[in-house]
C-alpha cells in the first residue's frame, strides 16, 4: 500500500480516535497529525507490519492520553485559582459520553475508545492493543459499568462478540 | 431506559461527523510530505533528531531516587577535593564506583564510547520488546540503582519489576490488575511504589529493594489522575511517615543527609537553617516565585551529603521551582517543566566528577521496538577550572574540535570577513573555507516597521536577505542584506550543531559548536518554562550569543556546567538558525 493511500484511510480515523480521547478540536488534529507524521517517517517498516493501522491506532492513543493527562492538570491548576480554561461542561449528549469515557483509567479508556468508535470486536480490539482477550474484556466490563454508573443508563450487553 | 451502546452509537456518530468536518485530509497529507522534508533539510542542531519528539519530561515521577537531581560538578568538587579527571575514551576497563549514598554503578567491561553524546556507556542491556505506542503509553520507569548493583525497572505493560545485575535480568510479576504509577528509592535501598488497583490508590514497601515482598503502607486512597510518590529525606520526623495530597504520597525517611528547618520569613521569604554532615552550618534566604501559600508544599531533600535541595510547587504544575543551596553558601535556581516523556525515562546523579545518567528508552518501530536501559557518564570540568576570560589560553579539554574546515569567528566577523563586506567579495573567502554552499536561500522584507523590514511575519535589518549555508555537517551560515539584491553586505553569521561534531568555527579562544559553556566563562540562562525546555542562552563578551542545551537529553535538568554550545550566532540572524525545542 501506498503511505498517501494509507494516510487517506486512516487520517481522518484518527482525527476521529483523538477527538474521543482529548475532547479538543484543535488538539485531535494536532495529534493524528503527529501519528501520521511518524507513520511515514517509518513509513518502510509500518507498511511492512500485519496490522500497520493498529500500530496507528496505538500510537494515537499514547499521544492522546499523554495529552489528555498534560492538559488536565493544566486546568485543575487553573480551575484551583479561579481562572478561566476551568473544565467547559459538555454541550451535547454525545460529548457527555466521550467525557464519561475521559475519566475512566488508561487502560480502560483506550479499550472502550477502539471498541465503541471503531466497532471492533473483542477479538480485535485485543489484536489491535496487543492485549489477551480476557484482560480486553475485563477492561471493558469495568469501563461499561462505570460509564453506565456516570451517564445514568442500563449497561446491557452489546450484540456480538 | 436508554442503553449504554444505544448511548454510545449515538456519541460515536457525533465525535465522527466532528472529525470528518476537522480533518482536512488532503491538506493535512500535503503538511505530511512538507513536513518530514523540512525535517530532513534541518540543522543538526534541531531536536527532532532520532524520529520522535520529545514532547514532555515528567520530573518527581517514575522513579525519581531522590527526587533532587540538580547538583553542580563545582559543588561536589568544592566540598570533596578527590574529584577525579575525565577518563579518555582509551580506557579499556571502568572501574565500578561507589557514590556517597552508597549506590553502585554497574559497569560493563569495556565501556562504549558514544560519539553523539560525548559519554561513556558504562552498563547498557536491552529489556523486552513490546509494541511501540501502546509500550510507551505506559512507559517504562527510570531505572533504579541499588547500593549492591541492581537496577531495578518497572515496567508497567507487563505487570513486572525487572531485575537486573550484571546484565543477568530476572522478572519480579505482581498484579496483572494493578497499574503501576511510580516509584522512588531512598538511599538505603527500600523502594517505595504507587499502584492503581481497581480506582484507588496504594503505597507499597520494598525494603532492600526485594521487589517480591511488597508491603503495604497506610490506607488505599481514592485515585488521583496524577498520583506520584516524593521522597523527602531530611530532619525531623525520626521514624517512616506517609502524608498523602492530592495524588501524591509524601514519605519522610530521616536519612540524617543533612537537617535542615523551614521558617517561613517575612512575607514570601523562606528561612532555611541547614547543617550539612560535617557539622558545618548555613541559613539561606529563599524567595519563592509566585503563590505565598506555595511555602506549604515546600519540602527538603538532602542530596548526596553534600547538597540540599527545595523543591517548590509551580503556579499551574507545569513546572518545578528547584533552589539547590550549597555547602558553599551558594544557591543555584532552575526551573524544570512538569512534562512527561513519552519514550524516555531518566534519573540522574553526580559522583566524584562524573555525572550519571540513567535511562530507560524505548527504540525501534513496532515489532523491532524495544527498551535499552543505560548507564552512561559524562565527565565534568574539573571543580577549580578557572573561569576563562577572552583572552585567556585555551583549556585543555572541551575546545571545539578543529578539522581542517575550523574557521575563525568573531562577534563581527566571520572567516576573517567583517560584516558590511560586499558579497561579491565574501564570497570567494567563504567558498575557499568550505567548498560551494549547500543551500541558498532569499527572502524580501517590503515594509518598513520603526528601523526594521518586515514581511508580516519575520523582521530584518534589510528588505532583501540572503543567506548561504554549509553543511560540515554541522551548519554555518552566511547573512547577507542590502537594500536591493544587488547590494548585499555581510550582516550576520550563525553555525548550529550537537556536541561532539566537529565544529566549523572557532573564536580564537576555541570557543565553537560543543564547547562547554562554562569553561569559557560563559553564563547561560535557561529559557523560560513556558517556552523550550532545555535550552539556555548565553553571550561573549564581543557579541556572539551561545544556545546551549544539557549534555545528553534534550530537556534541562542536569548541572550547569555541562551546558555544552549547539550554536552561535553573531549579528543578524534568520528564522533559520531558530533552535527548535
Amino acid at each position: 500500500m501506498e503511505y498517501d493511500d494509507f494516510f487517506r484511510a486512516e487520517q481522518p480515523k484518527m482525527v476521529a480516535l483523538a477527538l474521543a480521547l482529548t475532547g479538543v478540536p484543535e488538539a485531535a488534529r494536532d495529534l493524528a497529525q503527529e501519528s501520521m507524521v511518524k507513520a511515514y517517517r517509518a513509513w518502510p517498516s509500518v507498511q511492512q507490519m500485519d496490522r500497520p493501522g493498529a500500530w496507528l491506532r496505538r500510537v494515537t492513543i499514547n499521544a492522546s492520553m499523554s495529552w489528555h493527562r498534560s492538559h488536565r492538570r493544566e486546568t485543575a491548576a487553573i480551575a484551583r485559582m479561579g481562572g478561566e480554561g476551568a473544565t467547559v461542561q459538555p454541550e451535547r449528549e454525545g460529548q457527555q459520553f466521550w467525557a464519561a469515557v475521559r475519566a475512566l483509567p488508561d487502560r480502560q479508556r483506550a479499550v472502550v475508545a477502539l471498541y465503541y468508535l471503531e466497532d471492533q470486536s473483542v477479538a480485535a480490539t485485543a489484536a489491535a492493543l496487543e492485549m489477551p482477550e480476557g484482560t480486553v474484556k475485563t477492561n471493558l466490563r469495568m469501563a461499561r459499568a462505570a460509564l453506565a454508573l456516570a451517564l445514568g443508563m442500563s449497561d446491557d450487553e452489546k450484540g456480538s462478540d | 431506559m436508554q442503553t449504554l451502546d444505544e448511548f454510545a452509537s449515538m456519541a460515536v456518530a457525533d465525535v465522527r461527523a466532528e472529525a470528518a468536518q476537522i480533518a482536512d485530509t488532503e491538506a493535512a497529507l500535503a503538511d505530511v510530505r512538507g513536513e518530514v522534508q523540512l525535517v530532513a533539510a534541518a540543522p543538526a542542531g534541531k531536536s527532532v533528531a532520532r524520529g520522535h519528539r520529545r514532547r514532555f519530561l515528567m520530573v518527581g515521577a517514575a522513579a525519581a531516587a531522590c527526587v533532587a537531581v540538580v547538583v553542580t560538578a563545582a559543588v561536589v568538587g568544592g566540598d570533596d577535593q578527590s574529584v577525579q579527571p575525565a577518563v579518555s575514551p582509551s580506557t579499556t576497563e571502568a572501574a565500578s564506583l561507589t557514590t556517597t549514598t552508597g549506590a553502585a554503578v554497574p559497569s560493563m567491561s569495556s565501556p562504549v564510547w558514544d560519539e553523539e553524546t560525548g559519554s561513556e556507556i558504562v552498563f547498557q542491556f536491552e529489556g523486552a520488546s513490546c509494541s511501540i505506542g501502546l509500550c510507551a503509553s505506559w512507559e517504562y520507569m527510570a531505572p533504579l540503582v541499588t547500593s549492591d548493583d541492581r537496577i531495578v525497572i518497572g515496567e508497567r505493560y507487563g505487570s513486572r519489576w525487572l531485575v537486573a545485575i550484571k546484565g543477568e535480568e530476572t522478572s519480579v510479576p505482581y498484579d496483572q490488575s494493578w497499574t503501576l504509577r511510580d516509584a522512588a528509592m531512598s538511599p538505603d535501598d527500600t523502594v517505595y511504589a504507587v499502584f492503581d488497583v481497581g480506582n484507588e490508590l496504594r503505597l507499597y514497601r520494598y525494603p532492600k529493594a526485594d521487589m517480591a515482598s511488597p508491603e503495604l503502607i497506610g490506607e488505599p486512597r481514592a485515585e488521583f489522575d496524577n498520583a506520584a510518590v516524593v521522597l523527602d529525606l531530611g530532619g525531623a520526623p525520626s521514624e517512616e511517615q506517609v502524608e498523602f495530597d492530592a495524588g501524591t504520597f509524601i514519605v519522610h525517611r530521616p536519612m540524617n543527609l543533612a537537617d535542615a528547618e523551614i521558617v517561613p520569613g517575612v512575607g514570601d521569604e523562606l528561612l532555611v537553617d541547614v547543617t550539612f554532615v560535617g557539622g558545618s552550618e548555613k541559613s539561606y534566604h529563599v524567595h519563592p516565585s509566585g503563590a505565598a501559600d506555595r511555602a506549604a508544599t515546600t519540602s527538603v531533600h538532602p542530596l548526596m551529603e553534600k547538597v540540599v535541595v527545595i523543591l517548590l510547587d509551580g503556579d499551574v504544575e507545569t513546572f518545578l521551582s528547584i533552589k539547590v543551596l550549597l555547602p558553599d553558601g551558594s544557591m543555584r535556581e532552575r526551573q524544570i517543566p512538569l512534562l512527561q516523556t513519552a519514550n524516555t525515562n531518566a534519573q540522574r546523579f553526580v559522583d566524584e566528577g562524573y555525572y550519571y545518567l540513567v535511562t530507560a528508552e524505548m527504540t525501534g518501530v513496532g515489532v523491532e521496538a524495544k527498551a535499552v536501559y543505560s548507564v552512561r557518564r559524562f565527565a565534568l570540568p574539573k571543580a577549580d577550572a578557572p573561569a576563562a576570560a577572552a583572552t585567556t589560553t585555551l583549556p585543555s579539554s572541551n575546545t571545539a574540535v578543529p578539522t581542517s574546515s575550523t574557521a575563525v569567528v568573531s562577534g563581527t566577523s566571520l572567516v576573517g570577513v567583517e560584516f558590511g563586506t560586499a558579497y561579491d567579495d565574501a564570497l570567494p573567502i567563504l567558498t575557499q573555507a568550505w567548498g560551494d554552499q549547500s543551500r541558498d536561500t532569499t527572502d524580501q522584507y517590503p515594509d518598513n516597521l520603526d528601523g526594521r523590514w518586515s514581511d508580516g511575519d519575520e523582521s530584518f535589518s534589510h528588505p532583501f536577505m540572503r543567506q548561504l549555508c554549509w553543511e560540515t555537517p554541522a551548519f554555518v551560515c552566511a547573512v547577507f542584506g542590502g537594500e536591493s539584491e544587488d547590494q548585499l553586505t555581510l550582516v550576520g553569521r550563525w553555525a548550529s550543531g550537537g556536541p561532539n561534531v566537529p565544529s566549523p568555527v572557532a573564536t580564537t579562544e576555541g570557543l565553537g559548536i560543543g564547547s562547554m559553556a562554562a569553561d569559557f566563562g560563559i553564563e547561560v540562562t535557561p529559557v523560560p518554562a513556558e517556552g523550550c525546555t532545555g535550552l539556555a542562552y548565553g553571550h561573549t563578551d564581543d557579541g556572539i550569543h551561545v544556545t546551549t542545551t544539557a549534555l545528553g537529553e534534550a530537556t534541562a535538568t542536569t548541572p550547569d556546567s555541562v551546558d555544552v554550545v549547539i550554536q552561535m550566532v553573531a549579528g543578524e540572524p534568520t528564522t533559520d538558525s531558530a533552535v527548535e525545542c
